[in-house]
């Protein structure tokens, strides 16, 4: 804040200054004298803020040039001039305003009313100064938040009510390779963005319609770079001026390299899921192939012998006709009847045969499960029948359950399709049966031959399909309650558990189906995993082929909400 | 007859197998059992040759169970037969196991193992040293070279060459390697009798964990038996094994045959290390007789001990699987005119080997060569090559002493 500015006085008449300087140092001002123009300018140059009472006629510079001088060229000094002058003409007052006085006193001056005025230089001084102040602390406000803009790593961009832009941050002018310059100011769709044009108008138009901000989509577009990438946007609404009109701010990130390393992560879980499968797939196709190769070679050694004894038989029939058969033909056979052990043979085959069909079936189920599991080729939603999904996920991790649980299955034949990922459905179902025989083997005696049980049920309850997985294994601990469907979290011992299982299962059925995944748990009794789905496609927000092409026919944008879709649908 | 026990979780394997090996009930008799509770309780009851297991199992595995019977049962031959290929399960068998076989196992390759195992069985006529060679798990190694092993495993650029040539000087390791990859163990399953390629088979990984964490080579831990000095049991053997090789060459035999000799030769003695290790005493007095005596030392252990150490020594390689050339040049390397054979085979070679080892310096004749068996080398129209071998074991001999 200021203090009591300086005051200066210019008059060559030494009489005048003298008494003006006794009168004024009385009054509490602190006062420099001087008896000519240019002493008084070199005094005024030194300060901050002054009020200068300055003499018309003076050696040197006159009170006008004065004035002039101190506008001209003390910019950083701010004062407040009073022409003390005995020209009284009209015309001379206006020159000295015009030459850049605040005030003009004629001499003699009064000096209650010298001292008045005097008083008002120092308000409107106060006044500047306050201002000046504000205005410091607005713009070092103001500098911050341009840092912090300039900082943020996220694209940001300001329109205005006319749709022109206003801001562009650096973050903006790297991603797509122009400078704010060559885009402030002119209207959004003028600019050099290679991004789905479509779709950023169409979510403006959203954001219009709503007066709320958008929820983030991810679109793809062109780095400056030329490489494609993948763009998470989400745009607010901003209320222009008086409200009635709105301006937009987007917000956006290229989050490319997390899309990339979420799905490898989704991948590299799969491809870790199978490899553990893997020993346990052979296991389950190796031991059918064993007893179906022995039952095979025993077959073909029987038919051999049986072959042989219908040698016999033959010529046993040729002999009876010409009525030739001879007692030592007859204890052959008999003989080779014997050696074949054909009441072995009568018994065994049957079920050798039973057997191995069976066997072979297990193989092919085992088979077929596993490419129901994994999925191959198709990458979007599809319409899924999930028990049947379910049964092939337990039929592939049969191995890594069998000893230590029995697994029962109770599925609602009423369920619809619902629209799934299947290979990421499956590797849901997967790592929660996993999760569920960990448990269970945790609290049973295996080396007894003790068994706990997962049930597994589906349930259509309305516009949702309902997976619960429940297991009689250890349950879960209160504390661990808020924890388990967080990344890396894990009670198991190094190699057998990452802490990936769950939080997997989250992202998945939340953010890729617009799902639920909740659990119920008791100590010492088990755990039941629920997972909803909703049976309508539900945000799919994974852009499918089909959303590009409709973007790009120019059609409906892709759809933000269920019920938008299924009208769409419905009217078409 | 030969009873032989299998044990599966799964009836239907079971069924397979007694079907398929209907036609051998007159040589074998059979017996299956559903889990190892039900085996252990077959084994209490009556005697078995041969074991045939699954790996995992509810309650007590394969693993186990073969422990199980190891303690109990210590002459029976025990053999896995399992449909896993985890590392992990595989290393926890390999202690107790014999040999590993796959499923699937292809029939005729179960019928010639299991008739294998029950040949060997009358290769060696006493009992308790059945037991003693099935109990065995590891040949012991010399010491340093154990550590010499151990200190290339740990360190981070081991390398398999150099693995492989610590493992063919050895004879613990070499026959262990052998196993190993004859068996179905790794999936591996090759006819593979040079000891080096055992090992690069293995893989510088498996052999890590083989060694250091599941301990397959030891090292001896029993001083050196009266009569008996452990370090020049090495030399010889590897000696022998060396010369048996060159032996083949001189006579261009095939790659295989060269093989074949020089481990055949590096194991021939494998069955007196086993009496050393478990029969130090009973060992010392045999060795007394023959010096004592004059006795030969195949005669004195087969009046002493109930068989010789050329046929424990070959029982418990058969046992492990190794093959069949090597196990008959070890069974019959003292008595080669009890295998019928013609031409150049690693039972010759090492035969020869042994027997100018036995007798170093010698230019003699060869009817002057002690433990040479010159009517077999007659037989095999030979006798006129014995000169230029004595001269290939001459040079050896000097190279071994210049060094
Ligand atoms: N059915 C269950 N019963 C008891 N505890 C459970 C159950 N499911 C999960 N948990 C607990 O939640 C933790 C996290 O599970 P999650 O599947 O995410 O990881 P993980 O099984 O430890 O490792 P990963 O699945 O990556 O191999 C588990 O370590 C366990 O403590
Ligand atoms: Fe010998
Ligand atoms: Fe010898
Ligand atoms: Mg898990």
């Amino acid at each position: 804040m200021m203090t009591t500015p300086h005051l200066v006085i210019a008059d060559d008449d030494e009489v005048v200054l003298h008494l003006l300087e006794i009168r004024l140092r009385k009054a509490g001002y602190q006062v420099t004298a001087c008896n000519n123009g240019d002493d008084a300018l070199v005094t005024i140059a030194a300060e901050k803020f002054a009020i200068l009472l300055a003499d018309w006629n003076m050696p040197g510079l006159t009170g006008i040039e004065l004035c002039e001088r101190i506008r001209a060229s003390l910019p950083q000094c701010t004062v407040y001039i009073i022409l003390l002058t005995g020209n009284d003409q009209p015309e001379q007052i206006a020159a000295g305003f015009a030459a850049g006085a605040d005030d003009y006193l004629v001499k003699p001056a009064n000096a209650v009313e010298l001292r008045a005025r005097i008083q008002v230089g120092v308000r409107i001084l106060h006044l500047i100064a306050e201002h000046a102040e504000h205005t410091a602390k607005v713009r070092r406000a103001h500098d911050r938040t341009e840092l912090l803009l300039t900082s943020i790593p996220s694209i940001l961009v300001g329109i205005d009510a006319h749709g022109r832009v206003i801001r562009w941050n650096q973050a903006a002018a790297e991603t797509f390779g122009c400078a704010a310059a060559d885009v402030l100011g002119r209207p959004i769709h003028d600019c050099r963005v290679h991004w789905e044009w479509d779709r950023v108008k169409s979510l403006l138009e959203k954001c219009r319609a709503a007066r709320r901000t958008t929820p983030r989509d991810e679109l793809r577009f062109q780095r400056a770079d030329g490489t494609d990438g993948c763009l998470g946007i989400s745009i607010t609404p901003v209320p222009w001026e008086d409200g009635a009109d709105i301006g937009f701010l987007i917000i956006a990130a290229d989050i490319s390299q997390r899309k990339i390393l979420q799905s490898q992560l989704a991948q590299s879980q799969k491809l870790e899921s199978m490899g553990q499968l893997a020993a346990g797939i052979a296991h389950e196709i190796n031991t059918p192939t064993q007893f179906v190769g022995d039952n095979t070679r025993f077959l073909q050694d029987a038919f051999g012998d049986l072959q042989s004894l219908l040698g016999k038989y033959r010529e046993l029939i040729e002999c009876s006709r010409s009525e030739s058969v001879t007692p030592e033909l007859l204890a052959e056979i008999e003989a080779s009847e014997q050696a074949a052990d054909l009441e072995y043979l009568a018994e065994e085959i049957p079920q050798a045969i039973t057997q191995s069909l069976e066997g072979v079936e297990r193989v092919t189920r085992i088979v077929r499960a596993m490419k129901d599991f994994s999925h191959p080729g198709s990458e979007g939603m599809e319409s899924v029948d999930l028990n049947k999904a379910i049964a092939s996920t337990v039929t592939v991790a049969r191995n890594e359950w069998k000893y230590v649980a029995e697994l029962i299955t109770d599925f609602d034949e009423s369920l619809p399709l619902v629209p799934c990922l299947a290979g990421e459905f499956n590797q849901v179902i997967l790592n929660i049966v996993i999760n569920a025989a960990h448990a269970i083997a945790d609290v049973v005696d295996a080396e007894a031959g003790e068994k706990g049980t997962i049930r597994i049920t589906t349930h259509h309850d309305g516009d949702w399909a309902e997976v619960r997985i429940t297991d009689s294994g250890t349950g879960i601990s209160e504390e661990h309650r808020v924890k388990v469907f967080d990344h890396f979290f894990t009670t198991k011992e190094v190699g057998k558990g990452t802490g990936q299982g769950l939080a997997i299962a989250y992202s998945v059925v939340t953010e890729k189906h617009g799902g639920t995944i909740t659990f119920e748990s008791e100590l010492g009794k088990g755990t039941t995993f629920i997972i909803r789905l909703p049976i309508e496609a539900q945000q799919a927000r994974v852009t499918t082929a089909e959303d590009d092409a409709a973007a790009e026919a120019g059609g409906a944008p892709p759809a933000d909400t269920a019920p938008a879709l299924v009208e769409q649908t419905d009217d078409a | 007859m030969k009873r032989i026990l299998f044990v599966d979780d799964e009836e239907n394997v079971l069924h397979g197998l007694r079907r398929m090996l209907h036609p051998f009930r007159k040589e074998w008799e059979m017996v299956f059992t559903i889990g190892s509770e039900a085996a252990l309780k077959a084994l209490a009851q009556t005697e078995f040759d041969v074991v045939v297991s699954d790996m995992r199992m509810p309650c007590m595995d394969g693993a186990q169970l073969l422990n199980e019977v190891k303690r109990r049962h210590p002459q029976v031959v025990r053999i896995i037969l399992s449909g896993h290929s985890e590392m992990e399960t595989i290393l926890r068998s390999v202690g107790p196991t014999h040999q590993y076989l796959a499923k699937p196992c292809d029939s005729e390759e179960l019928k010639k193992v299991i008739t294998r195992a029950c040949a060997l069985r009358d290769l060696l006529s006493e009992n308790a040293l059945r037991a003693l060679a099935s109990q065995m798990s590891s040949i012991p190694s010399l010491p340093q070279t154990y550590t010499e092993i151990v200190t290339e495993l740990q360190s981070p650029e081991a390398s398999i060459q150099r693995i492989g040539q610590i493992v063919s000087k050895d004879v613990g390791m070499a026959a262990k390697v052998l196993q190993l990859v004859n068996s179905a163990f790794f999936g591996l399953r090759h006819h593979v009798s040079d000891p080096a390629q055992a090992a690069s088979f293995l893989g510088v990984d498996t052999i890590k964990a083989l060694v250091l964490s599941v301990h397959v080579f030891s090292q001896l831990e029993f001083a050196d038996v009266e009569g008996l000095c452990l370090d020049t049991l090495w030399t010889h053997s590897a000696m022998t094994g060396a010369l048996a090789k060159k032996i083949i060459s001189e006579e261009d035999g095939s790659e295989q045959l060269r093989g074949d000799a020089l481990t055949a030769g590096l194991l021939h003695d494998t069955g007196k290390l086993i009496l050393a290790a478990n029969l130090p005493e009973r060992y010392a007095e045999v060795l007394s007789i023959v010096r004592d005596d004059g006795a030969s030392l195949c005669e004195a252990e087969r009046q002493h001990l109930g068989n010789t150490h050329a046929e424990v020594g070959a029982y418990l390689l058969g046992l492990w699987g190794l093959p069949d050339p090597i196990v008959e040049a070890v069974a019959f390397h003292h008595t080669p005119r009890g295998c019928l054979g013609e031409g150049l085979t690693p039972l010759m070679a090492v035969h020869v080997a042994n027997a100018l080892m036995h007798a170093p310096g010698h230019s003699a004749e060869a009817t002057d060569i002690p433990s040479l068996d010159v009517e077999y080398i007659t037989q095999l129209g030979l006798l006129d090559r014995v000169t230029t071998w004595q001269s290939l074991c001459s040079e050896m001999a000097e190279g071994a002493a210049a060094q």
